[in-house]
């Protein structure tokens, strides 16, 4: 249909076309509009990602080609590795955004977790940033990976905020650890920041831990592919993981 | 490049035509369901008028004083004639507004019963009173502070009684769980909040504890959000149930109330000075809650 209106509209001001209208869309029309037909769906298509750039989004919303929707970490590769890490540290760092200095808390928030919190926020921000960095644009994973978390955390209740930060730091050390141990990790600087980033991984499970009156967290190392699967609800952006 | 697409478009008919296919597949790809409507008619504008005002040489022997609003030169409509001293206007509607036409409006202070022309007190930095004007777009919320000290005669000092029009927030809180959550704003008309007996408070913190007990000591807690004179706080998002709101100014508690609040309910708390004092305390502030709205579960 839309095609035939955009031969219609063509047609006034060229006989070529317009002969071409008289008969069925598409069976008799000439080089020139042919070629003139092309070009209008060559340059509707160039242009207008430009031109109406504020629209298309809405055009696709298909998840194959937006890279915030879906992504694949390759966990037999050092970068898949790292990009384990990378997706889930921008878990992290999203989660105590909300919870950092100039954010609501929850009502009752004692000044000594604040602080914590907001530790959390700046640790969490370059840790993830200091992954980022570690790969290269073309090897990485979006840098803005979606989630979940105004739909599956209350912010606004003590208990719900520190359950939902107790299952993201215990998932993000176990599988920090597992990842450092990962046979993919062949440069040692690599796994030197891995273990570094796991370390810290941990002294925030515990913290969350203590904020919630409970014994720290036995660290029992796990693949990468297990924590996705357990943070997976937390994630709107859909991952294909290769490998564990 | 937009421009130059759309001026090719116009002249050349096929590219128009690449251009309906692409923009009527633009529109017809996806839909959000998800957007809010915006609440009332979207012709109408809606102001609520607070009056934190005081007169006197200092402020120890201040006293609150009331005033005509004036709204297009009138105390009708959306106006107010007599507005007492720590009150707010009853406006057409419980949660205190009044509602009226979208477009182009001009205000005006003055003490009650005051009727010269040069009556304004909002006044030009020479004193000399001026009539602002303000465009107002539809299906919106404010609240107008009238707060200040002036002198018992003479001119009022300019930024005394500056004009303040907060837009408000009445919209709804997220929904977790199932549950639309509660939401609240703090308006600081507090003349005389600041504990150093300054009429021009800079801001005070606001803390929310859960339960009607007062917290044994505050101290220990970090404040949700802050709020400068004349001005609101972020907007809180809160479960249902029945919180304690303590207000502080310089570490000091000024206010301590509790409140309850439903779920769906957005509420404003106006903080008040209820008369002037060196040494401000839960003795000479208050918190009132007005209920702006009330959303279906």
């Amino acid at each position: 249909m839309s095609m035939a209106r955009a031969h219609t509209a063509g047609s006034h001001s060229d006989p070529d076309v317009e002969s071409a209208v008289t008969v069925e869309l598409g069976r008799v029309v000439s080089r020139r509009g042919l070629f003139r037909r092309a070009l209008a769906l060559t340059g509707a298509a160039v242009v207008t990602p430009v031109a109406f750039g504020g629209l298309l989004p809405l055009v696709g919303c298909s998840e194959a080609t937006e890279p915030s929707m879906h992504a694949v970490l390759d966990l037999n590769t050092e970068p898949g590795v790292l990009n384990f890490l990378y997706a889930v540290l921008q878990l992290e760092a999203d989660f105590y955004a909300r919870l950092g200095y100039g954010w609501t808390k929850f009502p009752g928030i004692l000044q000594t977790e604040a602080t914590t919190l907001n530790n959390y926020w700046s640790q969490t921000q370059s840790d993830r940033d200091t992954v980022r960095t570690s790969l290269a644009l073309g090897q990485r994973i979006t840098d803005t990976v979606l989630f979940h978390l105004g739909q599956i955390v209350d912010y606004a209740d003590r208990t719900d905020t520190l359950t939902n930060a107790q299952t993201i730091e215990d998932a993000a050390a176990n599988g920090f650890v597992g990842a450092a141990a990962s046979a993919a990790l062949h440069t040692d600087t690599v796994r030197t920041m891995v273990q570094n980033i796991a370390a810290s991984a941990v002294e925030r499970a515990n913290g969350i831990r203590a904020m919630r009156g409970l014994d720290s967290l036995v660290v029992t190392p796990t693949s990468p592919a297990d924590i996705m699967a357990t943070l997976a609800p937390y994630f709107y952006t859909t991952f294909t993981i290769n490998g564990r | 490049m937009t421009r130059l697409f759309l001026r090719m478009a116009t002249r050349v008919p096929c590219l128009r035509s690449g251009l309906a296919i692409c923009l009527g597949v633009s529109f017809a790809a996806c839909s959000d369901t998800t957007m809010p409507g915006l609440i009332g008619d979207g012709n109408l504008t809606h102001l609520r008028i607070v009056n934190g005002l005081y007169r006197g040489a200092n402020a120890q022997s201040a006293v609150g004083v009331p005033i005509d609003y004036l709204i297009d030169s009138s105390t009708a409509d959306a106006g107010v004639a007599g507005l007492g001293p720590n009150s707010v206007a009853a406006g057409d509607s419980a949660n205190g507004y009044t509602a009226f036409n979208r477009g182009v409006h001009t205000f005006f202070a003055r003490l009650a019963g005051d009727t010269a022309a040069s009556a304004n007190l909002y006044t030009t930095t020479d004193g000399i009173p001026f009539l602002p004007k303000v465009y107002f777009v539809g299906a919106t919320y404010y609240t107008i502070v009238v707060a200040g000290v002036i002198p018992d005669t003479g001119k009022v000092p300019d930024s005394a009684v500056p004009v303040v029009m907060i837009p408000d927030d009445p919209y709804p809180g997220p929904r977790i769980h199932n549950v639309l959550q509660a939401r609240f704003h703090l308006i600081n008309a507090a003349t005389f909040a600041d504990s150093g007996g300054s009429t021009e408070s800079d801001y005070v913190a606001i803390y929310v504890t859960p339960g009607s007990t007062p917290p044994a000591d505050i101290s220990i807690y970090f404040p949700l959000t802050y709020a400068s004179f004349r001005y609101q706080s972020q907007a809180i998002n809160l479960d249902p149930g029945t919180y304690t709101i303590t207000v502080t100014s310089d570490d000091h508690i000024i206010a301590q109330q509790a409140f309850t609040f439903a779920e769906g309910e957005v509420q404003t708390l106006l903080l008040w000075s209820t008369g002037p004092s060196p040494t401000p305390s839960p003795a000479n502030h208050t918190l009132t809650a007005i209920l702006d709205h009330r959303y279906a579960p």
